[in-house]
């Protein structure tokens, strides 16, 4: 449907075709261009600076005009994290310098607006700054860009329905040839461990070994999606030892893994994915990351990610001329459905990574036209071909995400996930190349999902390729299972989230049964034993199909 | 497990007087007043026997189990002589701390070439010494038990322990039962250290592993059987 140009009427129709999960976009029709909307006139100067993201700028503004609580709020919407002194957690990108390296005067530029380096992904900086600083410290030349630091987001999917564990023969039998001498050790890598402490002895094993990255300690602030990860692990591998630890930041996330590879373990379970952090071809800061594991002989199982609902691609196409994509002939609007309070991120990117000098710029209207967010970053030659905006929808309604091109110099391949708590319900979605950040990494194991009950692939689950082609996810695992943890909250694990530890178990168990295989043998011969789901052979929804331990 | 070879040797040295030999001390055969002709003073030429008995666990992994063969002997002095024999012997093996070998069954046919060392102490009584070379030609098996639980997993197995140049000495007591006929006891040590090969087949994407190991093949033996003897005497006494 059509954001700046349909009747209410128009509208409506697009809204119920949507609750009842239609993702077909409704049929074009005649309207008004954007220009003639009611639209609010947008400027045609940047607000902010060129070394400083948009959503960073606007923070600084609600701070300033409306408040520490006004900025939270805001923070909050668009997926920039705040610590408990209600500091910014930003990237900075130091500035390219030949003579003078910019990575000292930089530190000692935080320090004096009294923030603090947390960490190092590679040149870039990591650091808590204040609100109000933020603005002050992007001034000197030894900075190129700063923007929000990425966030995790769990790749967890709250369904419906009460499902089983699987278990499995091998471990009925108790069959083993060769078993490994040593315990399998697997790494479960997440955003919290709430609650797993009450767990030892019976939904976990006995001990546990854990390591915090998070400024809030081993829970996360109050995170279970991780416990529920290390019990799958642990139901499909009883006998490996855990090693849980966890994470707020991409510099903690690079810090975990590293702990992880010096604790030697054999598999790790990751059941998170990133945006806008890559794309998507299997290069980026994460990316980078898991390489250091897969690098240590380390097999990295990874959700795919819950996107293929809320995931849209295409190329920027203004077929009228006024700068709006053009999502149809006639529609530059992608509509969604939101309720009243509900949280709606969308991050946007384009193929012209890493420093971009096509601009492009991301709006979210009500249906009266009205701009709910935005985001104007520059892309000048040296930031990221990124966008992010989000709000907490004020009423229930429609609203449309438009993108702008500001300045560019040919029509890339735009790239938006739609996040927040009305998944799903966007009108213009694109299954294919759903991939979260790292699933698209070569050389580790994306886990789609399929419900356990009926092996059916669940829509949601991201789907490849990856923007250089390559097929994935590589296999898919049951979700919507029991978990000790999400049971008590009611409801079963669903999710690719739920999928990879299964993956991550599957390999730790056969490897303990089966020492005489090494861990990539263990790993063709899941493949090989998957129930083969989807079209004959690897396929972008299933991989090699659905996880199974014995095969037909 | 330690080799008995010494201890052996002294029992068999005290149990053996230097006039043992019948040739030596000039006594008769006590069979030979019984009306069968005895071997002459120079004993027997050869003989040409069977035995069964049992192995006794003597390496890791290997439990005790049967053996059976038989062996050629010829004797080109008094005393001295050499031996040549085949037999097989059949093991269960529990799986082996050193991992080479699985649960299962071990089938050998060990060829002995020795030489042998006797010590009569009468006309009936031989003991002897022996001792040589073994060549193990080997057949393991996987218990049915584990490749049958394996194949349910689709995994086939296949072990293999290859063949081995070893050892065997030992001692035993012939005795004349008959002009032709002796029964015999001993006790041999029968040893050598081999290669194996494990090889795990997944059979549905076709992976499949292989791992080598090595595996002392030790047994002690206590035998006994009969001999069919060739007297020494024979030709002489059929010219006087």
């Amino acid at each position: 449907m059509k954001a700046f140009r349909k009747t209410p009427l128009a509208l409506l129709a697009g809204c119920m075709a949507l609750q009842v999960g239609v993702s077909q976009p409704a049929p074009a029709s005649p309207g008004v261009t954007l220009e003639e909307g009611p639209l609010p006139p947008l400027a045609s100067a940047r607000r902010g600076s060129p070394h400083l993201d948009s959503r960073l700028v606007q923070l600084a503004e609600i701070e300033r005009r409306e408040g520490r609580e006004a900025a939270s709020r805001f923070a909050a919407a668009n997926a920039i994290r705040l610590d408990a002194a209600q500091r910014v957690r930003v990237l900075i990108h130091p500035a390219t310098s030949p003579s003078t390296p910019a990575e000292p005067a930089i530190a000692a530029r935080v320090a004096a607006f009294g923030g603090e380096v947390r960490g190092r992904i590679g040149e870039l900086i990591e650091a808590g700054v204040a609100i109000e600083a933020v603005e002050w410290l992007s001034g000197p030349r030894e900075i190129a860009w700063i923007e929000p630091a990425p966030l995790p987001v769990s790749m967890q999917v709250t369904s419906q329905g009460v499902a089983v564990t699987q278990a499995s023969k091998l471990l009925q039998g108790d069959t083993s040839y060769r078993p490994s001498a040593e315990p399998i050790r697997v790494g479960v890598l997440d955003g919290g461990f709430q609650g797993h402490e009450r767990l030892l002895g019976g939904e976990l094993p006995a001990s546990v070994t854990t390591r915090s990255f998070h400024p809030m300690g081993i829970g996360g602030g109050g995170v279970v999606h991780g416990t529920a990860c290390a019990e799958i692990v642990h139901d499909m591998a009883p006998d490996a030892q855990l090693y849980l630890t966890n994470f707020g930041s991409l510099a903690e996330h690079g810090q975990a893994v590293d702990w992880l590879v010096s604790q030697q373990v054999d598999v790790i379970s990751y059941s998170i994915g990133w945006y806008n952090s890559g794309p998507g071809d299997g290069r980026g800061m994460v990316n980078d990351q898991v390489r250091r594991a897969t690098s240590a002989g380390i097999e990295w199982v990874g959700s795919a990610g819950n996107e293929a609902q809320t995931h849209w691609e295409a190329a920027f196409s203004d077929t009228n001329g006024n700068g709006w994509h053009n999502y149809t002939s006639a529609d530059e609007g992608n509509s969604v459905s939101l309720r009243a309070g509900d949280l709606f991120i969308v991050f946007l990117n384009w193929d012209d990574w890493f420093q971009s000098s096509q601009d492009y710029d991301l709006y979210i209207f009500d249906q009266s036209n009205r701009l709910m967010a935005f985001s104007e970053s520059f892309q000048d030659g040296s930031q990221p071909p990124t966008e992010a905006a989000g709000f907490i929808a004020p009423t229930s309604g429609n609203y449309y995400v438009a993108i702008r091109r500001y300045s560019a110099s040919r029509n890339v391949k735009l790239e938006a996930f739609f996040v927040g708590s009305a998944q799903g319900r966007a009108q213009y979605v694109v299954p294919a190349g759903s991939l979260a950040i790292p699933a698209d990494t070569d050389g580790a194991i994306a886990v789609g999902a399929t419900y356990w009950r009926d092996d059916a692939g669940e829509p949601f689950s991201s789907q490849g390729p990856t923007s250089d082609g390559r097929t994935k996810p590589d296999l898919s695992a049951p979700d919507g299972v029991d978990t000790a943890t999400y049971s008590a909250l009611g409801r079963p694990f669903y999710g690719t989230s739920a999928s990879a530890p299964h993956v991550a178990g599957a390999i730790a168990l056969l490897k303990a049964r089966f020492g005489i295989y090494s861990m990539d043998q263990v790993v063709e011969i899941l493949y090989g034993r998957a129930i083969d789901r989807g079209p004959a052979g690897k396929d972008n929804q299933y991989g090699e199909g659905r996880l199974d331990l014995v095969g037909q | 497990m330690g080799t008995p070879f010494p201890t052996l040797m002294l029992i068999l040295t005290l149990l053996a007087p230097a006039s043992a030999f019948p040739g030596e001390s000039g006594q008769e055969p006590a069979v030979a007043g019984a009306g069968a002709p005895g071997p002459t003073r120079e004993g027997t030429r050869g003989h040409v026997g069977f035995f069964g008995g049992v192995s006794t666990s003597g390496s890791d992994g290997l439990e005790s189990g049967a053996v059976f063969g038989g062996n050629a002997a010829f004797f080109f002095l008094k005393r001295f002589g050499i031996e040549a024999g085949v037999h097989r012997r059949s093991l269960d093996v529990v799986a082996t701390s050193s991992n080479a070998l699985s649960g299962g069954s071990l089938d050998s046919t060990i060829i002995t070439g020795s030489v042998v060392v006797r010590f009569p102490v009468s006309a009936r009584v031989t003991p002897y010494v022996v001792g040589g070379v073994a060549y193990f030609s080997n057949k393991f098996e996987v218990a049915p038990a584990v490749s049958s639980e394996l194949a349910a997993l689709n995994f086939e197995v296949a072990e293999e322990v290859e063949s081995a140049l070893g050892f065997n000495f030992g001692g035993g007591v012939d005795f004349l039962v008959a002009r032709r006929f002796a029964a015999f006891g001993e006790v041999r040590y029968v040893g050598a250290a081999t290669d194996t090969r494990a090889e795990l087949r997944d059979t549905i994407s076709g992976v499949s592993a292989e791992i080598t190991g090595s595996q002392d093949l030790n047994g002690l033996e206590f035998r006994v059987g009969v001999r069919f003897v060739f007297p020494r005497g024979e030709r002489k006494a059929t010219k006087s």
